[in-house]
């Protein structure tokens, strides 16, 4: 029945025509993930881990619709990411933030797991005038990997991924920032740090502090620390060599670094601020204390 | 009296004139001409600061900048200086001995020098004009900034990376006064490129037009796909159904294959659900000559379907191989 309509609509000449015309359109651009893989294999029940990926595209020509899920895998709950579901990704960036977030139950049978991230890009939208009405469009997406092992082991390791020797003012102590990277699942890092002054030349020591104790980082974490050097010389203006050098808890050194850093002229407040902070301070109270010394009297 | 008080005022005179001519003496032997020759020091051991320690993350299909502040003294002054090289390239774990020399190659070594050296193959080094710049006279130390650019098939050293997980990337930088040099790397740091899964999908996918109740036979359209990362890929396809409202095609009447195909021999049958599938291409090793995989395609057109235009989309999708 449903073939004899058709047959009466359509002329016979034609007979059949189905226009499946079809020129497709070339995609977007490139796309991409990176990292395009998050392996972790020290876990333990009740670990979070979070890691930061980059939706890539080389010519970000348009803004790009995309759709951020997660692969339904029997361990789907533990993985969030943000931003999730619909996004844009406006026109001329490149590298476009993910956060992804692993969370490990506290009852979480120890074992290996696996899971994806897919992002999806959707077709580029016709703009008004473009050629091509219709067509098979191209869409490109990328997948994150995540390689998980659940164990119960206590695993303690951890990389200094970066030191820096930071410039100051006269009024500050020598400081330098510490990016320390746990990977391990239990709190990390070196104990101590001692610093060493020396003069622009590099050749006679000013100055020496030691005993410095340093926080540990939570697991899985990268974090950056400043440290600072409560040296016992007031600096001038100028350049110094610095050399820091970090222990472990057992007292073994772990990293030496050596840096040149500037003094630079400090403001007035740098230099008195703190003390007309405290002054400001104490004259408050002291109103209090007046104010409520001559209500008492009054009463 | 009177003698004794001349002499009382005559004897304080003649000690200072005594002291006076004694001063004008040690005064005439202070001006003795003196001969010093101030040897050349040898620039000190520089400073890398590389991309501030933090991991590289490329951008597809092109390159993403990345600089090494090297932070250079040379005790005769730092307007002696006058050239830098540095040389980022793959090592081993902990960085590597100074002086390495690799050769440049878009996957593993790029070098950036000052223009006093002849021919800095890519990217270049210039003294800084917003960090420790050089005043001249006594001040001994300058920063120069190298610039690197790293094309997108640069390899990958993150945990993840296929191959080179245990590697990271490293810079090496030599300084010179014109007599002396000095090298070193940025030993402080760990610095990592990331893996970068990346794919670009070019050509038509184009059926022209049929008749209901036929397929493309062995004419097929091809779409080519090139890995625009630094690794190997495959992907995973799927597709929507090709509708022209109200109809529709089912998007499994498509097939296809990585090779050309009859319609009814195309390995692959198109559907919603992403299926991986193998691509023969290998990691990148040039940016001229990219990766690419070709993907034939076919489609059947049901009897009794009726005639129109009908789109659809579909989706590539880039994972690791």
């Amino acid at each position: 029945m449903q073939g004899y309509k058709l047959s009466t609509r359509v002329p016979i000449i034609v007979i059949v025509i189905a226009l499946f015309l079809v020129y497709s359109r070339p995609a977007l651009a490139g796309f991409g993930v990176s990292p395009s893989r998050i392996l972790e294999d020290r876990l333990v029940k009740g670990s979070v881990l979070e890691r930061a990926i980059y939706l890539i595209q080389g010519t970000p020509d348009r803004d790009l619709k995309a759709n951020i899920s997660v692969d339904d895998t029997d361990i789907k709950s533990w993985i969030s990411t943000t931003p999730s579901g619909d996004i844009v990704i406006p026109k001329g960036t490149q590298q476009y933030p993910l956060m992804i977030k692993i969370t490990v139950p506290k009852d979480a049978p120890k074992g290996l797991y696996k899971a994806y991230v897919r992002i999806t890009g959707a077709p580029a939208e016709k703009q008004e005038g473009e050629e091509g009405s219709s067509g098979v469009n191209i869409a490109l997406g990328a997948r994150v990997e995540l390689d998980l092992t659940v164990g119960d082991g206590i695993h303690y390791e951890y990389a200094i991924r970066n030191i820096d020797m930071k410039n100051i003012n006269e009024a500050q102590f020598p400081q330098v920032d510490v990016d320390i990277e746990n990977k391990g699942n239990v709190p990390a890092g070196p104990a101590e740090a001692s610093f060493e002054l020396y003069n622009k030349y590099g050749d006679i020591r000013l100055a020496y502090v030691q005993g410095i104790k340093l926080e540990k980082i939570p697991a899985f974490k990268t974090q950056s620390s400043r440290i600072e050097f409560p040296i016992s010389v007031g600096l001038s203006i100028g350049e110094y060599w610095g050399m820091i050098r970090l222990y472990n808890d057992d007292g073994s050194l772990v990293r030496e670094f050596k840096d040149v850093f500037n003094v630079t002229e400090a403001t007035f407040y740098d230099k008195y601020g703190r003390y007309l902070t405290y002054g400001f301070f104490g004259l408050i109270l002291l109103f209090i204390v007046i104010f409520f010394l001559r209500r008492r009297r009054r009463a | 009296m009177q003698s004794a008080q001349r002499i009382q005022w005559l004897a304080p005179l003649i000690i200072l004139i005594a002291g006076f001519t004694a001063f004008v003496a040690i005064v005439r032997a202070d001006t003795a001409s003196t001969d010093v020759t101030v040897g050349n020091a040898s620039p000190g051991t520089p400073t890398v600061n590389f991309n501030g320690g933090s991991a590289i993350t490329l951008t597809e299909a092109t390159y993403k900048y990345a600089t090494a502040t090297i932070t250079v003294s040379d005790n005769n002054g730092c307007s002696t200086i006058n050239a830098v090289e540095a040389r980022a390239f793959l090592a081993s774990t902990s960085p590597a001995d100074a002086g390495n020399a690799c050769a440049a190659n878009d996957n593993s070594c790029y070098i950036s020098a000052s223009s006093t050296i002849a021919s800095p193959t890519l990217g270049g080094c210039y003294a800084t004009t917003t960090g420790n710049t050089c005043t001249g006279g006594s001040d001994t130390s300058v920063e120069y900034d190298c610039g690197f650019k790293f094309w997108y098939i640069a390899e990958g050293t993150d945990s993840g990376a296929p191959v080179w997980a245990s590697s990271i990337w490293t810079v090496s930088a030599t300084t010179s006064d014109g007599l002396a040099t000095s090298t070193a790397t940025n030993s402080g740091q760990l610095v990592e490129i990331n893996t970068l899964a990346a794919l670009d999908v070019t050509g038509t996918l184009s059926y022209s037009t049929l008749s209901p109740g036929s397929n493309t036979g062995s004419t097929n359209s091809t779409t080519t796909a090139t890995t625009t990362g630094n690794i190997a890929i495959d992907a995973q396809i799927s597709g929507t159904d090709m509708t022209s409202a109200p109809y529709t095609i089912a998007n499994t009447q498509q097939k296809y294959d990585t090779a050309p195909c009859a319609y009814g021999s195309c390995t692959y049958t198109l559907d919603g659900t992403p299926t991986t599938r193998e691509f023969a291409s290998t990691e990148p090793t040039s940016t001229t000559t990219p990766k690419t995989q070709a993907v034939s395609w076919g489609i059947a057109i049901p009897g009794g379907q009726a005639n129109g235009t009908y789109t659809g989309t579909n989706t590539f999708t880039a994972v690791n191989d």
